[in-house]
């Protein structure tokens, strides 16, 4: 009888631990930047022309000292398993903190733009148990910004930031 | 009913409530990270007095605010519900630092923010029974002498916002930022605390 109680409760207890894992679709907003379209960001000589033909459009232009308008990328958003939310917005802020990332040593004017891309993958997986259920999501967020002089058409630098990566600059900072 | 018969009657009893009980029962959780510039690794490894301007941007891209003497700031929300973005005064930032630091118009403050959002379900026998869900958001101040380029600060805080199910704020909590100084030894400033 003993043995057979153990094996019943080992039994119960296996199939508590049963379960599976649920991937859902992962939310992608933009274009993936790519290191091979990378390489051919020149500052100084690569022109805004051919800047638009690696990339295609990008997700914003911003200007010196102006609210800039970005529109938020989707992600999956809490909530039980059946009522899944995708969540998108314009979100505000300051264009000069853009223009941080090249202010060192270089005149920065009226005619320079930034030309900001991003790619963001948002990603959750559930994990169902007999007795519990777990669900966990993350994005991933990969930046380009693109410093275009208006005036002469020529893209002068960029700063390109893979998440969980430190940034790689066109030129050193 | 001999005594080893009612042990057993027993024992089958409580596996076969337990095994009843289980039925429906779930516990539901979740968290989702929404954005994540900054990790705590990375933040130790900022050194008063040592790191640069130029290391912070490498590590985190540009922040989502600056604050300079006397401006007003738009903010966008954390979260994934962006929508829009508040204002908030410079001074707001730069009072974070005044304590132990002699401020000047050479000082500027970057402002980074990570979110992520929980909940919990706990199910029990086909009924439900929500946990409000929470944004938690890190805040990170960074002190920033522009003349040298220089860090000369950190600042790191913890809100923790409940929210109902109409999206309106139950309860913020907020843990008071501190001070964090660490590496290189710090320059003694003439009547202030020496950092």
């Amino acid at each position: 009888m003993t043995r057979s109680m153990v094996i019943t409760a080992v039994g119960l207890a296996l199939l508590c631990t049963m379960g599976c894992v649920v991937p859902t679709i992962p939310l992608k907003t933009g274009e993936p930047i790519r290191g091979d379209r990378l390489a051919t960001l020149t500052p100084g000589t690569t022109t805004k022309q051919e800047l638009l033909e690696q990339f295609g459009p990008p997700t914003a232009i911003v200007a010196q000292h102006e609210i800039a308008a970005i529109p938020a990328p989707l992600t999956w958003n809490a909530g039980p398993p059946t009522s899944f939310r995708m969540i998108a917005r314009d979100y505000r802020f300051q264009s000069d903190t853009f223009f941080e990332l090249f202010a060192s040593g270089r005149g920065i004017g009226e005619y320079h733009r930034i030309y900001y891309y991003d790619y963001v993958v948002s990603s959750k997986t559930g994990y169902i148990f007999l007795v519990a259920f777990y669900e966990s999501g993350t994005t991933e967020m990969d930046r380009l910004w693109v410093l275009v002089n208006e005036k002469s058409g020529i893209v002068e630098d960029y700063v390109f930031k893979k998440h969980s990566q430190k940034a790689s600059f066109g030129r050193t900072p | 009913m001999s005594i080893g018969n009612v042990k057993t009657f027993l024992v089958s009893a409580v596996i076969a409530l337990f095994a009843i009980g289980m039925t429906g029962c779930a516990v539901i959780s979740g968290k989702y990270v929404t954005e994540e510039p900054f990790t705590g690794e990375r933040v130790k490894q900022i050194r008063n007095y040592y790191t640069t301007k130029a290391d912070i941007l490498g590590w985190f891209g540009p922040p989502v605010a600056i604050a300079r003497q006397g401006a007003m700031l738009k903010v966008p929300p954390p979260g994934p519900v962006k929508r829009g973005s508040r204002e908030v005064p410079a001074e707001q930032f730069f009072k974070l630092f005044a304590e132990n630091h002699e401020l000047s118009v050479d000082h500027i403050v970057y402002f980074y923010q990570d979110s992520s959002l929980h909940w919990e379900e706990i199910v029990i026998l086909n009924g439900a029974f929500p946990t409000t869900p929470s944004m938690r958001v890190t805040k990170l101040w960074v002190l920033i002498n522009e003349k040298t380029g220089i860090v000369e600060d950190v600042l790191l805080g913890k809100q923790e916002t409940e929210r109902n199910m109409t999206g309106a704020v139950q309860e913020q909590k907020s843990e008071a930022a501190g001070t964090r100084t660490s590496g290189a030894v710090p320059i003694r400033k003439s009547g202030g605390r020496n950092p």
